[in-house]
């Protein structure tokens, strides 16, 4: 499908079947109408079906007669033509076009015949075949009455003074231009898709008034019921009545006069006819006229009359069907706005237009939001998605589109816009996501990071137009979030770099270039070590010995620090059990390792750790798995049973960072801690008139109230160490005693104490 | 195939010149005079015959001539096909404006004299001054079936739309149509593309009659055009300032493997509505459309491509184009030459020749085939 759409935001071509369908059916019906006798009404059909559907072969046919178009003048294989007309499963060999597939359909005449198409390459399918349906429905109503009218003429050239029958002719060829205008008007409404229920009472109204019925009534299947039929449109019918009619069976769908007596009928209404709804051969639904005069007839031309108004809304149910789903297709469910396919179809588009000098585009994520859709669900997510998504396009200009490519990302096209209009929108933006948002009867705050790129239309590439954006984005969400970031060439040589970076670090594991330090932890009294904490160094080739911080926060947000910190776990209490054999197993040495939040998520984390223990016959006793607070609040309650679960294991957790965060007290009570480590900007003191040593202390005796342990960590001079001394802090870290260092330094220092 | 040029002011001295360019073979089956409005038809096919002799001949008046040489206006370009493998039977069907269907009907028969040789295209050439041509298509199919792939064009006169001509061997003819039936032992090739953008949404064709397009989206259409497309102020009310602005907004009408254009000729001011060629039929669904050089070039290379695609592994001895007037308009002088080193090109050494049109014929697949603002090509092997 191509989508057209270049200006607004909600609007979209449809595809190629749907409204297309009713619109070559209103073409069809004015061409073949026109014709005054059955043999050019006929030759106009077969050729307009052929056109329509873009089909080599277009045949007409009957046991006695046929009209076939797209073979050589007077080489028609007619017998052959017959045939594939009742057996249908078969390819039609057509002089120049080669094997073509054929799709048939039945010709309501007298006798009976078959409408026949033949195409080369491509299948019909099931709604071209409901096309032609309707098409041979109009070309069998158009021969019937053609039949008529020329019976009549017949009948008035006889006798000219014959008024009655004088008057007959002239309401003939009034009905049928009443059929085809209401056809038309109809196929109109499809068309301009106008809302379907509107489309379904047009079709009842038309069919009541043109058959001179006293009630109209349309029934579709039940969604949840395959074989019962519910009311959707009726006419003539009082609301009570209609109620009575609300169901019936299936097998009611297609009846004809006299057979369809009272039975489904409301009080009043005794004669009545039925035609079938059909989508691809399946009936789902059924058009009925009924009058409430015992001697009224339906003829046989009322038959096809209700018959062809009865494909119409066929037609109208897979329109609504067709616009539905490139509705559906081409914004998103939840909020509405374009797809990613949309907006990339627009975005091109607009690079390639010269009648506006420039094209904004404007990158929008979301912070924070993933704490949100954690903390409250799912739902309360999605509904902060809604608000957000209403509050963006809020902010656009009109023309603009704004979309959502999924998660919590969206993004702006800005018609025109050059560098400091897309700016102000993107500060507009801002300010709105900023504001606060009631979820779930909760206050919410998020913030949105913008990246901004802008192009010369007609110059721009809308790949590299996005792809710029995107990449500022993610500078503006790395230097703070909730700001914008115009795009600078040099950002892509940082992703550039961020990419390599990526790439090595994924091989970094199998190529063995991880490798541990480990930092004594020193009881601040006796100057033993007690224990380690393992800290995760690389050597990439060509840089050197890479620090943590470098590559720790690419890892956590490609999700490599899985894999990595399983590695580390293992390597570290590897490390650890042969300090104890070779020092021997009276030795007390604690290993401490970090967890990552994503460690925390892994669902096998619990077993990974009791099986490395198992591995390497380290006692539990003697791991420290350390946590910081932020971690924790992700998932309070997931985090508490693994933390729980781990606990039961026998292992120990120290709170990384203690003092940081703004529910470090909280974090003691709610989860089952042994260790507080005391965050190093409260080790430094000095600086701020000693408030932070006073903070220590405080930290110190709060652990000793609840009887946890508490390490200092960056002691950096004896001065720290002097007055953690004082605050009666019995354990720390830090220059002051040893930077990390390889495991065989490690256990030199071990050796010395 | 061998294409000869010429540039002489004098018709006569012109034909006789570019013909004699163009006979390389001693077995000529068809002459092809594709000639200036400016020149006097006569004088012009005497000077051709002179020097072809009784060689079927078929030719248009244009809006400018294609050959090797470049674009050219004034000129005249005789494109002469000959060698054993080929046959060819040319007929003319006078008074098309009144019978455009019988007409083709009548065109499509020359093509029995060719049946049989393994391949065969028809080759038209009609007056395009006369309307409805799609009724010439409906009535050659009818003859012909899917059996033979039709192509060509329709004479122009250097966008005057006054009057054009035709020459039917040693006939100058109007309000007519004239095919060549052209049998060959080897595959023929036929592309279309025409590389106009649709802009905005679909409009339905909500009334419409006569090739008067009244109302769109059950609106004036000429508002809806002009409004949609940005038109400036003087396309509303200066006639000449509206043909200039239409030439490059054709409208594109919906099919199903793609899109018919649709050259809006004028506009009839007090009504608002839109006068077309060609039919758009109400009930249909059409796009406004827009293009610049670059989308119109890349055009000529897509059809070229898929008309020489057709020939399979056999090289082409030359190529025919059928390039409507209004892409040569959005391509200036400087665009037509990239346009026609783009066809040679692709030709890798064939001989190229063509005009511009007012309007293009190219039946390759299904039953219809008439196009307006399109770059047609036959590729000959």
């Amino acid at each position: 499908l191509t989508v057209t759409a270049l200006h607004g935001s909600d609007t979209y071509a449809v595809g190629p079947a749907g409204s297309l369908g009713s619109l070559q059916l209103a073409e069809f019906l004015a061409v073949v109408s026109a014709y005054p006798d059955a043999e050019s009404a006929t030759q106009a059909a077969v050729e307009r079906a052929a056109e329509a559907l873009e089909a080599e072969v277009g045949a007409a046919v009957w046991p006695d007669a046929a009209t076939v178009v797209g073979f050589p003048a007077g080489r028609a294989p007619v017998a052959e033509l017959r045939a594939a007309a009742t057996q249908r499963d078969r390819l039609l060999e057509v002089p120049g076009a080669g094997p073509c597939h054929i799709a048939v359909v039945p010709l309501d005449t007298e006798p009976a015949g078959h409408l026949l198409l033949a195409r080369a390459e491509d299948p019909f399918t099931g709604e071209e075949v409901g096309l032609m349906r309707a098409m041979a429905r109009v070309l069998a109503l158009t021969l019937v009455m053609v039949g008529t009218i020329s019976a009549e003429r017949r009948l008035r050239e006889r006798s000219e003074q014959q008024a009655e029958e004088n008057d007959h002719l002239v309401r003939t060829l009034q009905d049928r231009q009443r059929l085809m205008e209401s056809l038309s008007e109809i196929e109109r409404a499809i068309a301009r898709h106008d809302p379907i229920q509107s489309i379904l009472d047009t079709i009842t109204t038309q069919a009541r008034g043109l058959l001179g019925a006293d009630a109209a009534l349309l029934r579709m299947l039940d969604p949840d019921d395959a074989g019962t039929l519910v009311l959707a449109s009726a006419n003539g019918v009082a609301q009570s009545a209609a109620q009575e009619l609300a169901r019936v069976p299936l097998a009611a769908a297609e009846i004809t006069p006299p057979s369809f007596d009272r039975a489904d009928l409301p009080g009043g209404l005794c004669t009545a006819m039925a035609a079938a709804v059909r989508e691809s051969d399946e009936v789902v639904g059924s058009l009925v006229v009924a009058s409430s005069r015992p001697d009224h007839r339906f003829t046989p031309a009322d038959r096809q009359t209700l018959a062809a108004f009865a494909d119409h809304v066929s037609l109208a149910v897979t329109d609504a069907r067709t616009v539905q789903a490139m509705h559906a297709a081409f914004h998103d469910a939840l909020t509405g706005l374009a797809t990613r396919a949309l907006f990339l179809d627009r975005l091109a588009a607009a690079a390639l237009r010269r009648d506006r000098p420039t094209v904004g585009l404007l990158f929008v994520d979301l912070d924070r939001f993933k704490i949100v859709n954690d903390t409250m669900g799912h739902a309360a997510g999605d509904a902060l998605l809604v608000q957000v998504a209403d509050r963006i396009r809020g902010c656009l200009r009109a023309g603009d589109t704004a979309a959502r490519f999924g998660g919590d990302e969206f993004a702006a096209l800005l018609w025109g816009a050059d560098l400091e209009e897309s700016g102000r929108v993107a500060d507009r933006i801002i300010e709105a996501v900023r504001r606060p948002y009631l979820v779930n009867g909760r206050q919410v705050y998020i913030n949105a990071s913008i990246g901004i790129a802008t192009g010369v239309a007609g110059e721009c590439d809308a790949d590299d137009l996005l792809r710029d954006a995107d990449v500022a984005m993610y500078h503006a969400k790395r230097n703070g979030k909730g700001r914008r970031q115009v795009f600078e060439p040099h950002m892509h040589e940082e992703l550039i770099e961020r990419m390599l970076l990526e790439a090595d670090l994924r091989r970094a594991l199998e190529r063995d270039e991880l490798v541990l330090h480990y930092q004594p932890i020193i009881s601040l009294d006796s100057g033993r070590v007690t224990g380690f904490e393992a800290l995760l160094r690389w050597h990439r080739p060509g840089h050197g010995l890479v620090p943590p911080a470098q590559f720790v926060p690419l890892a956590e947000e490609t999700g490599l620090i899985v894999p990595i910190g399983g590695w580390v776990l293992a390597e570290a209490c590897r490390q650890a059990d042969d300090w104890r054999r070779r020092f021997g197993p009276g030795t007390s040495i604690e290993m401490n390792v970090n967890l990552s939040a994503r460690q925390l998520e892994q669902p096998g984390l619990v077993a990974e750790v009791a099986e490395v223990l198992a591995r390497t016959q380290l006692p539990p006793s003697a791991l420290v798995l350390e946590i910081t607070e932020t971690v924790l609040h992700s998932n309070v309650e997931a985090a508490s049973a693994t933390l729980g679960a781990l606990k039961r294991l026998g292992i120990r957790l120290a709170l990384d960072d203690f003092g940081t965060g703004y529910s470090s007290l909280s974090c003691l009570q709610q989860f089952p801690v042994d260790i507080i480590k005391i965050d190093r900007s409260f080790v430094e003191s000095g600086r701020d008139g000693g408030r932070s040593t006073a903070f220590a202390t405080a930290i110190v005796q709060l652990g000793q109230m609840l009887n946890l342990e508490t390490v200092a960590e960056g002691i950096e001079s004896t001065e720290h160490l002097d007055a953690l001394r004082a605050a009666r802090c019995e354990v720390g870290q830090g220059y002051l005693f040893s930077r990390p260092v390889p495991a065989d330094q490690a256990a030199a220092l071990l050796n010395r104490t | 195939m061998a294409v000869g040029r010429s540039t002489d002011r004098d018709s006569y001295r012109a034909g006789a010149a570019a013909a004699a360019g163009a006979l390389a073979h001693d077995d000529a089956r068809l002459v092809l005079v594709f000639a200036s409005v400016g020149h006097d038809p006569a004088e012009l096919v005497r000077g051709v015959t002179d020097v072809t002799g009784r060689v079927p001949l078929i030719g248009a008046s244009t809006s400018g001539e294609i050959a090797v040489e470049g674009p050219a206006d004034r000129s005249v370009v005789v494109t002469v096909l000959g060698g054993p493998g080929f046959t060819v039977s040319v007929t003319a069907s006078i008074d098309l404006a009144s019978r455009q269907r019988a007409a083709g009907a009548e065109v499509a028969a020359g093509v029995e004299a060719v049946r049989g040789s393994e391949h065969q295209v028809l080759l038209l050439l009609a007056d395009g001054m006369v309307g409805q041509q799609q009724e010439v298509i409906r009535g050659v199919y009818g003859v012909l079936g899917a059996s033979v792939p039709i192509v060509g064009g329709c004479s122009g006169d250097d966008l005057r739309m006054e009057s054009t001509w035709l020459l039917h061997d040693d006939r100058v003819l109007s309000n007519a149509v004239l095919g060549a039936a052209i049998g060959s032992d080897a595959p023929f090739g036929i592309g279309v593309d025409h590389g106009w953008r649709k802009v905005g949404d679909g409009l339905a064709v909500t009334e419409s009659a006569d090739g008067r397009v009244r109302r769109l989206d059950d609106e004036p259409a000429l508002d809806v055009y002009l409004g949609r497309l940005g038109a400036p102020e003087a396309a509303y009310t200066d006639q000449d300032e509206f043909t200039r602005f239409a030439l490059r907004h054709p409208l594109a009408l919906r099919r199903r493997g793609g899109e018919e254009m649709r050259f809006i000729a004028g506009a009839d001011l007090a009504t608002r509505e839109l006068l077309c060629v060609a039919d758009v039929p109400a009930g249909a669904m059409v796009w406004l459309t827009e293009g610049d050089d670059q989308s119109v070039l890349s055009a000529t290379d897509v059809a070229c491509r898929s008309a020489l695609d057709m020939l399979g592994d056999r090289p082409p001895i030359g190529l025919l184009a059928f390039d409507c007037v209004a892409r040569r308009g959005v391509l200036g002088d400087e665009g037509i030459r990239q346009e026609i080193a783009r066809i040679e090109r692709q030709g890798d050494g064939a001989a190229v020749a063509g005009f511009y049109t007012y309007g293009e014929y190219a039946r390759v697949r299904g039953s219809t085939g008439f196009h307006n603002q399109t770059l047609v090509v036959l590729a000959v092997s």
